[in-house]
């Protein structure tokens, strides 16, 4: 069952028409990558979705609400961190924190003290968030948007502007949360490669417009299994493998499309024409290729 | 909804702008109350001064002869007021005193006929004294002052006065009720025993009887007073009319000179020192949206479930609470620091107050916390009226620093506009004008003609409509940008 619906929503700021029927369902334990260019209506479409921007036309519906008609019930099962974690820089952690529980009503110490330590805060919680890093705003935004217990959680670039230690941590707490609390993540990047490790399912946006929308195992399905092997040199190495895709990034490296069952003939073939291999792995397609396959595209940026 | 209040409530009372106003508001009234303190010998320098300034005058003219009608009048003048201050100097005659109002008014005509004579080289004595004669009355005097009883003096006035009311030859309606009231007086004074003197009793019943006069005469011209009189009018009517009701039920009692009221000084908090109420009030109501909007925490606010409209109200609430706890701290503190200074002084305070309630046709008399209450909830109605009028602009403009400014500007323009009230006679009708209700309340008459009560009422309630439903209007509407 879908819980998240969105139905060809548009809409324009002012002539400049920013989303054209954008449609997309999310369903439980989904984690939905929202991707696509900086510009391309990302934002737009989550604002949209969270009633914070009016829509032109289409509809979205939360849990079975729907948004303009049902507002309170539609957002109640939500959780969202959108462009930057909105929080009050005055206050400690946990003050934010509990005006947030207090808002929702029926969240005990104990709970509020449990997810400061599923967020990695329990050190720091009662510093001023004015003293925090970015990486532990971006925490203490996460831990905020999920106060509520929601079955649905909007991450609007999560990562943006943090270190490549904190994407990890980041990254690391947003698959926990999908894998203990069973949500449906809608996350939006403008980076194919940060979520195809996790993403269940990925909605590809381009000038406002859904360009794709498939499981995530769909997109990894395109992906032709391919074998680097690092050699002393590849002279005639083209001609060796004429009947094979064969590419030669350098003077030492070739890659071969080719099924793992060949792989001992190949080295066979390679030896006995006085090759010698020094290494040999798979590379896999990245999601951005992947995509770039089904669409036929050049780039998505 | 009350957990939306709570929280803005919570956020307000936790920024450091809300901290630095209680801090700020403290300390500068704690610290006019220190310079009144230290610096206040008022008193002691207009004595010195004045008999200094006499002989000055004095020394400036007498070894002349050659004095013009103006420079013989200032030396006579300077005479009189010289030997009166020399004569309380060296008796040691207390401030305030009734031995002192005995000198500077019984005693004033004796000063004035001696120093003629030296001034002049002549009298006009009716009774053509001689200097001699006069010295020699003045050190009577003198010596009746050593053992002066200021009731006996009262008493001998008002047989004097019966004496000069039976022999009077014209008989009129006008001089009957004023030789009542003069009389009324004077049997006040001594039942009361209040001795003429400078202190604040005295001097109201001396105020009672120059304008009883003037009140006499508004009384018969009653419906015929032109437009520009009124308020002299208004004002005499107001006095007499609590005068007699003092005196009726013996409000005025022996008292120091100035005589602080309580009643007054507790409300004076909300009226006086209003400035820093609006200070605070402007300075909430243009940030407890519009910062939101522009730190980026209204999103986090506004995916919450609960309604926009809801979200703004109690918005709109947790300032009226503030305005009230600004009002109840600026009350306290304006109250403690006139307990201290009045106390420094050694004054008594008076704990009710009379005011004419042209509304009601008479003198209602007031307490400490009825006198407050009807202040307070008189000046919510302005203070929330500005507070709504901001709170509406803010949602417009999203701009703190903006709509501070359109704050004060309002605040300032109001007086402004108030010069043009002749020329255009819709300003009373603008929302500043009509939550000033203050005169309503204490059934004082109107500052503007146009404002009676149903006018401030439907003006007010469709003001507080029309900026509520704007601001839901245009918080409604409002897209939350990308950054």
């Amino acid at each position: 069952m879908s819980i998240v619906k969105v139905e060809s929503i548009n809409k324009s700021f002012g002539k400049k028409k920013i989303l054209h029927d954008v449609s997309f369902e999310i369903n439980e334990g989904e984690i939905l990558g929202f991707i696509g260019p900086n510009g391309a209506g990302k934002t737009t479409t989550i604002k949209l979705m969270l009633g914070l921007q009016s829509i032109d036309s289409g509809e979205v519906y939360i849990n079975g609400y729907n948004l303009r008609k049902d507002f309170e019930k539609a957002i109640e099962k939500v959780g969202a961190i959108i462009e930057s974690p909105d929080v009050y820089m005055y206050l400690s952690g946990r003050e934010n924190l509990k005006l947030i529980a207090n808002l929702y009503g029926g969240i005990s110490k104990e709970e509020l003290d449990e997810l400061i330590k599923t967020v990695g805060l329990e050190k720091r919680i009662d510093d001023k968030v004015s003293k925090y890093s970015l990486g532990m705003r971006q925490r203490l935004g996460i831990a905020a948007s999920i106060i509520n217990k929601p079955n649905v959680l909007f991450l609007d670039e999560p990562t943006n502007g943090l270190d490549p230690q904190g994407i990890i941590e980041v990254r690391d707490l947003i698959v926990k949360l999908a894998k203990e609390r069973k949500m449906a993540i809608l996350i939006s990047s403008h980076n194919l490669s940060e979520l195809d490790s996790f993403i269940t399912d990925a909605c590809i946006i381009q000038n406002g417009k859904v360009v794709t929308n498939c499981p995530i195992k769909k997109l990894k399905s395109l992906d032709v299994p391919k074998y680097r092997f690092k050699v002393n040199k590849v002279k005639g190495i083209k001609t060796l493998f004429a009947n094979k895709k064969i590419e030669v990034p350098d003077d030492e490296t070739f890659e071969l499309e080719i099924d793992k069952k060949e792989i001992n003939s190949i080295l066979k073939k390679l030896i006995s024409n006085d090759y010698e291999v020094y290494s040999l792995f798979k590379v896999s397609m990245s999601l951005e290729e992947a995509f770039l396959k089904e669409t036929g595209g050049n780039s998505i940026e | 909804m009350s957990k939306l209040v709570y929280n803005e409530l919570y956020k307000l009372f936790h920024k450091r702008s809300t901290k630095l106003y209680f801090v700020l508001v403290f300390l500068l009234l704690t610290l006019s109350l220190v310079i009144v303190l230290k610096f206040d010998n008022s008193e002691e320098i207009e004595s010195n001064y004045d008999i200094n300034y006499q002989q000055s005058i004095i020394d400036s003219y007498k070894d002349r002869n050659d004095l013009n009608d103006d420079e013989k009048s200032d030396y006579l003048g300077a005479l009189v007021e010289h030997d009166k201050l020399s004569l309380i100097k060296e008796k040691g005659i207390k401030r305030n005193s009734p031995e002192e109002a005995y000198v500077k008014d019984n005693m004033s005509q004796l000063f004035y006929s001696k120093n003629f004579i030296i001034v002049y080289g002549y009298t006009t004595d009716v009774n053509n004294r001689t200097l001699d004669d006069i010295n020699a009355e003045i050190d009577k005097e003198i010596k009746k002052l050593e053992e002066l009883d200021p009731i006996a003096v009262i008493k001998d006035e008002l047989s004097t006065l019966n004496k000069e009311i039976v022999c009077l030859d014209i008989k009129s309606e006008f001089c009957d009720k004023y030789f009542d009231i003069y009389k009324k007086v004077l049997e006040y004074r001594i039942e009361m025993n209040i001795p003429k003197s400078y202190n604040a009793a005295s001097m109201e019943l001396e105020r009672y009887l120059t304008e009883y006069p003037s009140y006499l005469q508004y009384e018969k011209d009653k419906g015929r007073i032109k437009e520009e009189e009124k308020d002299t009018y208004n004002e005499i009517i107001s006095f007499n009319k609590t005068m007699e009701y003092k005196i009726e039920h013996k409000l005025l009692t022996q008292s120091s000179v100035v005589q602080p009221n309580m009643v007054e000084i507790v409300s004076s908090g909300l009226t006086d020192m209003s400035i820093f109420i609006v200070i605070g009030l402007i300075m909430i109501g243009a940030s407890v949206l519009s910062e939101e909007f522009e730190k980026g925490t209204v999103k986090l606010l506004l995916v919450k479930p609960f309604t926009r409209n809801k979200i703004l109200i109690s918005k709109i609430i947790a300032s009226i609470i503030m305005i009230v706890i600004f009002c109840l701290y600026v009350t306290v503190l304006n109250t403690v620091s006139s307990i201290i200074y009045n106390n420094y002084l050694g004054m008594s305070f008076i704990y009710s107050l009379c005011e004419y309630n042209f509304s009601l046709h008479k003198v209602v008399e007031y307490n400490i916390f009825n006198y407050y209450i009807l202040t307070f909830i008189s000046q919510m109605i302005y203070f929330i009226m500005l507070d709504l009028i901001v709170i509406c602009f803010s949602t417009l403009t999203t701009s703190t620093a903006i709509s501070i400014s359109f704050g004060f500007g309002l605040f300032i323009g109001t007086g402004i506009l108030t010069e043009f009230v002749q020329k255009f006679k819709w300003i009373p009708l603008l929302p500043m004008y009509t939550s000033d209700m203050i005169n309503v309340f204490f059934g004082q008459p109107p500052t503007y003609k146009i404002l009676t009560l149903p006018v401030h009422v439907f003006f007010n309630i469709f003001y507080v409509i029309l900026f509520i439903g704007l601001a839901m209007f245009i918080f409604k509407k409002k897209d939350i940008k990308n950054q």
